[in-house]
């Protein structure tokens, strides 16, 4: 069946007996091209259509979604959301941390110091290092490598969704020391960087 | 497939369709709430049985609470709203489509990624966001996530090509148009709550339908069983009574 209208409502269907159906699964079966107008059915569908009514297995399969499960921790952490998002942008960038702790030394112009880059990248990861103290040039430099924006990166360790910005468990350095100690825990706002840069 | 779900006329315009998968969703007015005492009094582990709109709710309050208990609600209660969610989302992510250019995709290993980046999004603006009606969060969560995947995409487009347009000026017009859709469901709750004053449950029901839903006096006759006279009646008595009471919502209702 290749109907497009028969098809959306198929989707419908599935949506509502909460089985989570896959789009593209059914937006492939239609014809090439009728396939954007279905995908843009089925959003405008998904931005009104209630939640199914979940069984309590299927709310469970749901709870125990990696995804699910990942985010739920990120909102109960006070840690912000480094710990979840650093370790898969880099997985996705196919960058071990010592590559990225390189790339990122390079995009600074501070080469030769890839071992406090890497170990200020570890505390990142591990929700260890205050993110108030990123400096934006840093989160630039590194949302260039990753793929994202510098300021998604801040709002991502900023984050908190009920407490103030974290930081129990923020390993303790004393004052900044050189070039790389200001740029990963000066702050975020530092005079005459590119700090302005669109997320 | 079980066939229990909305069923759709057919139609053969898109523009048809989407009106009509819109609209054979839409919630009627006037429907019972829980209020905010009651929500705060039922226990985490009937968290299951709540709707979205009440999970949403607890969050909002457990944001704005000084309470221990409402903060551990409202954790709770944000932990039941992802997972219920988070298939939406990610039907969402994954029918994305480039403004003008709509054979630009998600690739399927990015989508959980995208997801997660969205409710991001949508968490933060708990921080200042009014709405607290079902229409207005689900209106949240496309926005949110249009933009991370605009966002995404034209990061994706300046690591790859340099003929790709300028994806800076891509981006910023994504945060704006992201800022306006947040602003117009924001100014949408306004409008709901003062439409929701309305003394008389007619023309508060007309008003609602005519005004936020831009439904014709036919469309709300049926959507509601009445004749279109008795519409006319009931959005006359509803406008009047905006005019005289809530003058600044002139702009919206000439509409």
């Amino acid at each position: 069946m290749t109907d497009p209208d028969r098809i959306l409502s198929e989707f419908i269907d599935a949506w509502t007996a909460g089985q989570h159906p896959e789009p593209m699964d059914y937006i492939e079966r239609a014809p090439a091209d009728a396939r954007d107008a279905l995908a843009d059915e089925i959003a405008t569908y998904l931005a009104h259509a209630p939640t199914p009514d979940y069984s309590a297995d299927v709310l469970a399969e749901l709870m125990a979604d990696p995804a699910v499960v990942e985010l739920s921790n990120a909102i109960e952490s006070d840690h912000g959301l480094w710990p979840t998002l650093l370790p898969r942008l880099r997985r996705r960038a196919s960058l071990d941390r010592a590559e990225l702790a390189a790339r990122l030394a390079a995009g600074l112009g501070i080469e030769g110091r890839e071992a406090d880059t890497e170990k200020y990248l570890a505390e990142m990861e591990r929700g260890t290092l205050d993110p108030r103290g990123v400096s934006q040039r840093a989160l630039n430099a590194l949302g260039r490598i990753l793929g994202v924006g510098g300021q998604a990166l801040a709002r991502a360790g900023d984050f908190q969704l009920f407490n103030e910005p974290a930081l129990s468990g923020v390993t303790l350095h004393g004052e900044p020391r050189d070039e790389v100690d200001i740029l990963f825990r000066g702050g975020r706002e530092q005079s005459g960087e590119d700090g302005h840069e669109p997320v | 497939m079980r066939s229990g779900g909305v069923k759709r006329p057919g139609g053969d315009g898109a523009d048809e369709r989407s009106s009509k998968a819109a609209a054979a969703t839409r919630p009627l007015p006037s429907a019972r709430r829980l209020s905010d005492k009651h929500l705060r009094a039922i226990p985490e582990h009937e968290y299951g049985f709540l709707g979205s709109e009440e999970l949403w709710r607890l969050m909002i309050i457990g944001r704005r609470s000084r309470y221990a208990h409402d903060n551990k609600h409202a954790k709770a209660a944000a932990r039941m709203l992802v997972a219920r969610e988070m298939p939406r989302v990610r039907a969402l992510v994954a029918t994305f489509r480039f403004p003008d250019r709509p054979w630009v995709r998600i690739d399927r290993e990015d989508r959980d990624e995208l997801a997660q980046l969205a409710f991001i999004e949508l968490l933060e603006l708990l921080e200042d966001f009014r709405g607290d009606k079902l229409v207005q969060f689900y209106s949240a969560i496309r926005t949110c996530v249009g933009y991370v995947c605009m966002r995404f995409l034209s990061r994706q487009a300046k690591s790859r090509s340099r003929e790709a347009p300028d994806p800076d000026a891509i981006e910023r017009a994504a945060e704006q148009a992201h800022r306006d859709e947040i602003e117009e469901i924001d100014e949408t709750d306004a409008v709901e709550q003062t439409i929701a004053a309305i003394p008389w449950e007619g023309p508060r029901d007309v008003m609602h339908l005519s005004v936020l839903e831009q439904l014709s006096s036919e469309q709300i006759g049926q959507r509601l069983g009445m004749k279109a006279n008795t519409v006319d009646v009931y959005r006359r008595r509803g406008r009047d009574w905006l005019l005289e009471n809530h003058p600044e919502m002139r702009r919206r209702i000439a509409r």
